[in-house]
């Protein structure tokens, strides 16, 4: 489930005056760690103050004269992965969680940035799925098809086996560099199990085809660590641009799932890459809710 | 063993009288970037004794956070051109630490040719 900003938000912020005088502040701070601080007046946030702007500013300054005024408005409802954008994008040290008239709590950038760093993959790099889950649903909402390529090693048990987990580790790493390599603005990548990976593109079917054929290319071509034979089978799911799902993040997870078993069905097959057939998701939502 | 010291003590005592500055400043402040008292600090310290004459020019400079400008000033000349003018002058004798009183008078030179 992908998280948003009121699970990890700061419900007891510090709260500065204005007009207080740095020094004071910084004894404060010397006292009690914190990130940042929200700085008001007349009941009114007018800025915030860092860690940073503490040990800039000359400590008979007040604090108006230290504070920066890189902080924006949020709903509790936004995900961690927009709260990341608009940090990146706006350029701003702290996020508050609701409107002038009532603050709730606070996130800044080493919060979202632990967060987000629970979703990345330590051996490959990579997100996880969660990140995916996201982009998908950016997509859906701005009215584009979407696909997903599940990518799955072929026998990789027998790799760990034959070879040790220390050569597993590296075969996943390198497989992880080239499908990388091969993503562009329009498609993203994520390990989602062991040696699975997944890839969202916003593609119809014969685009998505083809960019996986093309990511199975490049692993068949790849002169694998001390040459172990390495290839992967690939399944296909996909939604057209038509029609909205009912619950997004539930329709994801099944299409992912189809995804998945298609690629098992290219594995035993042997055929690289297999298709899911077309299916109503919402009714196969309200099936499975029976 | 007792010995006792004789000895007085007197303080002298001076004292210089000025009137006191109404406001405190001129008609422009330059503050530096890690001068003790910021451009805020001194706006509202203006703000207090002469209302809503002055007012706050943050700037992108290496050494002057910004300047405090009296409001009257940008009625004679463009904003831009005074306060490039201002920093072109105020970088020469400020450091970073500093905060600088600048007087600035502006005369305007006006000629025209009347057709009788």
């Amino acid at each position: 489930m992908i998280r948003c900003v009121a699970d990890i938000m700061i419900k007891d912020f510090p709260v500065v005056d204005a007009l207080a005088g740095l020094r004071h502040v910084q004894n404060m701070a010397v006292r009690n760690e914190f990130g940042s601080l929200v700085v008001m007046e007349s009941n009114k946030v007018v800025g915030v103050l860092n860690y940073w702007d503490l040990v800039k500013s000359h400590p008979n300054r007040i604090v108006a004269d230290a504070m920066s005024e890189k902080f924006m408005y949020i709903a509790p409802e936004m995900t961690v992965w927009e709260a990341k954008e608009m940090l990146d994008e706006h350029c701003v040290e702290l996020l508050l969680i609701g409107n002038q008239q009532a603050v709730c709590g606070m996130v800044n950038q080493p919060l979202i940035d632990a967060e987000i760093g629970q979703h990345r993959d330590l051996l490959t790099g990579l997100y996880r799925s969660d990140y995916i889950y996201y982009q998908a649903i950016k997509l859906l909402d701005g009215g584009s098809a979407i696909s997903f390529i599940f990518l799955d090693v072929n026998n990789f048990g027998r790799i760990d086996k034959e070879y040790g987990h220390i050569y597993g580790d590296k075969i996943l790493q390198e497989i992880s560099a080239l499908l990388k390599n091969k993503m562009n603005e329009q498609t993203y990548l994520s390990r989602f199990g062991g040696d699975e990976f997944l890839v969202l593109t916003p593609y119809n079917i014969d685009e998505c085809c083809s960019f996986a054929e093309n990511l199975l290319h490049s692993v068949v071509c790849h002169h694998f660590y001390k040459d172990i034979p390495v290839t992967i089978s690939a399944g296909i799911a996909k939604k057209s641009a038509e029609g909205s799902l009912e619950d997004p993040f539930s329709s994801l997870l099944q299409m992912v799932n189809r995804a998945s078993l298609a690629s098992t069905k290219a594995k035993k097959n042997k055929s690289e890459l297999v298709v899911a057939d077309d299916v109503d998701f919402n009714e196969e939502l309200g099936r499975m809710s029976l | 063993m007792g010995s006792s010291m004789e000895g007085n003590k007197k303080i002298e005592l001076t004292m210089r009288l000025s009137e006191f500055e109404m406001p405190p400043m001129q008609d422009v402040l330059i503050v530096g970037k890690m001068a003790p008292i910021g451009a805020e600090a001194a706006r509202r310290m203006v703000d207090i004794l002469s209302p809503d004459q002055y007012m706050i020019k943050k700037t992108e400079h290496p050494i002057i956070e910004a300047i405090v400008i009296r409001k009257s000033l940008l009625n004679m000349m463009p904003e831009d051109k005074l306060i490039a003018l201002i920093l072109e002058e105020g970088e020469k004798v400020t450091n970073e630490t500093m905060i600088v009183r600048v007087q600035l008078n502006i005369t305007i030179l006006v000629s025209k040719s009347i057709e009788l």
